[in-house]
């Protein structure tokens, strides 16, 4: 059985008129399942591993990349696949996936292309996409054997799925976190960016100030963050226009 | 081995660290290597080395081939070709197959080169600037 996690906030009245094609889309293609709607009372987290103990065919995240963010922490072990329906803001995820929109995204359901990929790790949390921290008082160990600082203001990304197609060497499936540390130079007439990077599996970063780590564009995550790489650890239905 | 200049060329390094970095530690590569940044500590790639001339590197340096704009202060090994630029500033011992160094560049040691697999010192240089007709002539037995 395909469960449908809802996430929200759908349950705004702007989204009434989405959830309702959506749920039409779904029986036209004969994908229906179950629709679980997350409300004030019952957590993403507590409906997923409810779901769990049915042993689901497959699990759809409704929602954007925080949606999909915390299915992903939900079912770690689980080994079911993952689905996305990209609603709303904030879905460069799903679209790095070749889901473009509602529709697209139901009829990816219905073609079924698995893919196994890696998730990034930081500390007991997973991340698909990306880790990202200012530069500011932050420093990386890289294997226990070398430290970078930055010595300008800019961010640092690390990244498991390129989804801003920064590297062509950015691949989730080969074990490998991709660090892009970016500083901001201001020369007097324009500005410009100094950009490292780095390939490696094993980062410990601690951030003298306190800053927290945002993973997916969604999830804050407090430092000093431990952060590795789990390998084939997802899997996830895709579309054909699919960035790696 | 360096055709494109661009530090922002990610398709053919492996690693690269940009002038606002600073490396602390021992740095070990497989690929394609390019500094522009700080590094104290030591620094090896099997695979090829550039060095811009904004980089400053307290360490010693092993490489593939060697491609050196910047400050070195520290013993250089390289597997193969060693190129050294007007800007290079080396202090230290160098190794090599092959060198080839521009007027300007600066180098404070020893070179040994290492063409059969068997070392051969053919100078020891301290403090002077030199120039690629002087290695030839230092060769050759005119210097």
């Amino acid at each position: 059985m395909h469960i449908y996690i809802f996430d929200y906030f759908l349950n705004q009245k702007k989204y009434e008129r989405t959830v309702a094609k959506i749920e039409t889309r779904l029986t036209d293609l004969g994908l229906n399942g179950k629709n679980c709607h997350v409300g004030p009372l019952k957590s993403l987290t507590s409906i997923v591993r409810d779901e769990l103990r049915n042993n689901p065919k497959t699990i759809i995240a409704v929602g954007n990349n925080q949606t999909l963010n915390q299915i992903i922490n939900a079912t770690i072990d689980s080994g079911i696949p993952i689905g996305i329906i990209p609603v709303g803001n904030n879905n460069s995820i799903a679209k790095a996936f070749g889901i473009n929109g509602e529709d697209d995204a139901c009829n990816i359901l219905s073609a079924r292309l698995v893919e196994t990929i890696d998730l990034g790790k930081i500390n007991d949390q997973y991340f698909i996409s990306s880790a990202q921290i200012q530069n500011k008082e932050t420093v990386i160990e890289i294997n226990n054997k070398y430290t970078i600082e930055p010595t300008g203001v800019g961010k640092i990304e690390i990244i498991n799925l390129d989804i801003n197609q920064n590297s062509p060497k950015s691949n989730p499936s080969d074990g490998l976190l991709e660090i892009f540390i970016t500083v901001n130079q201001k020369g007097i007439l324009n500005k410009s960016l100094d950009k490292s990077f780095i390939q490696t599996n094993n980062v410990i970063v601690n951030n003298l100030i306190h800053k927290n780590f945002i993973i997916d564009e969604a999830v804050e995550i407090k430092t000093p963050a431990q952060i590795g790489v789990a390998r084939n650890k997802l899997k996830i239905i895709v579309g054909k226009e699919r960035i790696f | 081995m360096f055709k494109n200049d661009k530090t922002n060329d990610f398709k053919e390094a492996e690693t690269i660290i940009g002038p606002s970095v600073k490396v602390e530690g021992d740095f070990i590569g497989q690929g394609n290597l390019i500094i522009d940044g700080i590094i104290n500590g030591s620094v090896s790639t099997e695979g090829n080395l550039k060095v811009g001339d904004q980089a400053k590197i307290t360490a010693s340096v092993k490489a593939n081939n060697g491609f050196i704009s910047g400050e070195i202060y520290g013993d250089v090994i390289i597997q193969n070709d060693l190129e050294l630029t007007a800007n290079a500033k080396i202090s230290g011992d160098i190794e090599a197959k092959s060198i080839s160094i521009a007027r300007g560049a600066v180098l404070n040691g020893k070179i040994t080169m290492n063409k059969t697999g068997k070392k051969e010192t053919i100078g020891t240089l301290k403090n002077i600037q030199i120039t690629e007709e002087e290695i030839n002539e230092e060769k050759s037995g005119t210097l």
